[in-house]
């Protein structure tokens, strides 16, 4: 199998995760190969993206260390400290097509967790093997830090493995009481960052079968990950507040309708397309059937509805159209001279 | 689903017109009934439906993307679907505004009832409904004691299963011990079996402990 590494690192850590989003959602848009990206973040403390930024990090001796506070996409594992450091390896896999012998999510991060294991403990660390997205520990101590999600049948996975990282700086960066280590800690020597990297690496396909094909970011990867980091990773809202914006296009259009759409939502469907015409550029277009999820197939993980359409949703208010989250048109169905002023006075905003 | 071009009766209030889809087994959903509210659903269903059996119109009502997997809906889709099959077996005069009315006494038990009050909506649900059937009141004698009865068996059968709760297997238990009164106190029939729940694995499901799960 055919498996293509990255080692694209950028000193701007709310970069690095706008480029791990990237990969993900190019994945999805067709980039064929299931990726391991190995990379390395600049002083950074890096939140869960349901995890409160005020319980779990010192800001104010983040900012006198000049310690960047990002949150990732992930909403699983706690918050941690990272610096050049530590090391980070990150799955980018179509789970079926990467272990096509179980559909088991426990198994697949297993395994997945299996090389960094193995590197450690080759290097006679006696690592314990952990739970389900959870960290790898020495003897309690945090060694590596694990997170995890899911978009459609995509698996993303991240290990932040504590190398050399600088626990005193991450002591003051971190509220939280978790006791941490690192692999030089626990050899009594300083570990070399690329030593590891190359060991995780062989590790990894041998473990897999698989042969690596060295890469370099696609044109869609940057141009999705300078979005990303444009209107999300950049942004006070995202990293302090948790607050995603809905799409990454402008305006974010939702339509809800009954499956099968009935007359009048095959009209509201229709207005809302044609008034988008000649707005593609800025204006993404999601159709929602009542039961049967996005476009009639299902509620794909990791594809978030707005608040305003999961309150349509509840009340069964159907058909209804949602612009940037807020309830534009429900029931009368609209012309589309109306919805095109609608997304106009959107596009304003 | 398959564009259609023919005449159809709407499986869940019969009316009768032009589909535009049907699925591959013959099935047509009327536009209104497709828009509809959980609530207009219920009632709409339960004022032409034809079927006795409680436990099939609460079934073909479960199966609409408008009743959740969980929540209060379930309440007043167990009194309406048991006055519905009251009428049809043709053991009482039930009219559509006594479908509003039980409903509306159905809307009140809370979301989670069955933890907060000790009292599943569905239960009290099939409690309304043989309370306007029998127009027990307060001071009444029997008809207040079957009322109590039926949802205190209702109650019992649910207690007996666990928990974490689930309001289908609510809604089934509880027309199951209607159904049972209204053979052995009119002679209605059923069909005999265990129901089989259509809505497993849907989490969290209880496969387990659940009497109706099936593989």
């Amino acid at each position: 199998m055919i498996c293509r590494i990255l080692r694209q690192s950028s000193p701007d850590a709310r970069m690095n995760e706008a480029i791990e989003e990237a990969i993900l959602l190019a994945r999805h848009e067709g980039q064929p190969l299931d990726t391991v990206h190995i990379w390395q973040n600049g002083k950074a403390v890096i939140l869960a993206s349901n995890a409160d930024v005020r319980t779990s990090v010192d800001e104010a001796a983040c900012k006198s260390n000049e310690v960047a506070i990002v949150r990732r996409a992930a909403p699983l594992g706690r918050t941690t400290y990272q610096d050049e450091g530590t090391l980070n390896l990150t799955y980018v896999i179509d789970q079926k097509r990467f272990f096509p012998d179980t559909d088991s999510l426990t198994e697949a991060y297993r395994r997945l967790s299996k090389p960094p294991v193995e590197v450690i403990s080759g290097l006679g660390v006696s690592v314990e093997v952990p739970e389900y997205a959870a960290s790898l520990a020495v003897e309690g101590r945090t060694i590596a830090d694990a997170w995890i999600r899911f978009y459609y049948d995509l698996m993303f996975l991240q290990l932040s493995i504590n190398v050399q990282t600088d626990l005193n700086a991450l002591g003051r960066a971190l509220k939280q009481g978790a006791r941490f280590t690192t692999l030089s800690r626990e050899m009594n020597r300083t570990m070399e960052i690329e030593d590891v990297q190359s060991a995780l690496i062989q590790s990894i396909a041998k473990q897999f079968g698989v042969t690596f094909q060295e890469e370099n970011l696609t044109a869609l990867e940057k141009k999705l990950a300078e979005r990303l980091h444009e209107i999300k990773y950049s942004k006070h809202d995202w990293n302090f507040e948790g607050k995603a914006p809905l799409s990454l296009k402008d305006v974010l259009i939702e339509v809800y309708v009954a499956y099968p759409p009935t007359k009048s939502c095959r009209e509201i469907i229709e207005a809302v397309q044609s008034a988008m015409r000649d707005l593609r550029d800025n204006v993404e277009l999601r159709i929602w059937m009542r039961g049967k999820g996005l476009d009639g197939h299902g509620l794909p993980p990791g594809m978030p509805m707005s608040i305003a359409l999961t309150e349509a949703a509840k009340q069964a208010t159907v058909p209804a159209v949602v612009v940037n989250g807020e309830l534009a048109f429900t029931r009368d169905v609209p012309s589309a001279e109306h919805v095109e002023r609608k997304i106009l006075q959107a596009l304003e905003r | 689903m398959l564009r259609s071009d023919q005449t159809s009766s709407c499986s869940y209030c019969g009316k009768s017109e032009v589909a535009d889809y049907r699925c591959p087994d013959g099935h047509y959903v009327c536009e209104e009934c497709r828009l509809s509210t959980a609530e207009q659903l219920v009632k709409n269903t339960c004022n032409h439906t034809k079927e006795t059996d409680p436990l099939k119109i609460a079934n073909l009502l479960m199966k609409h993307p408008a009743i959740p997997m969980h929540g209060t809906e379930h309440h007043y889709l167990a009194t309406c679907a048991t006055l519905a099959s009251m009428r049809n077996l043709g053991l009482f005069d039930i009219d559509p505004l006594q479908i509003d009315k039980a409903a509306a006494l159905a809307r009140m038990p809370p979301l989670g009832s069955c933890a907060l009050w000790g009292a599943c909506g569905a239960a009290i649900g099939v409690g309304i409904a043989f309370s306007r059937a029998l127009k027990a009141n307060i001071m009444s004698g029997e008809e207040r004691s079957i009322v109590l009865n039926l949802v205190s068996e209702s109650l019992g059968e649910m207690s007996k299963l666990g928990g974490p709760r689930c309001c289908k297997a609510s809604v089934i238990l509880s027309l199951q011990v209607a159904r049972k009164f209204l053979a052995e106190r009119y002679g209605a029939q059923f069909d005999e079996g265990n129901p089989i729940c259509e809505f497993k694995n849907v989490e969290p499901c209880l496969p387990k402990s659940c009497p109706f799960y099936h593989e």
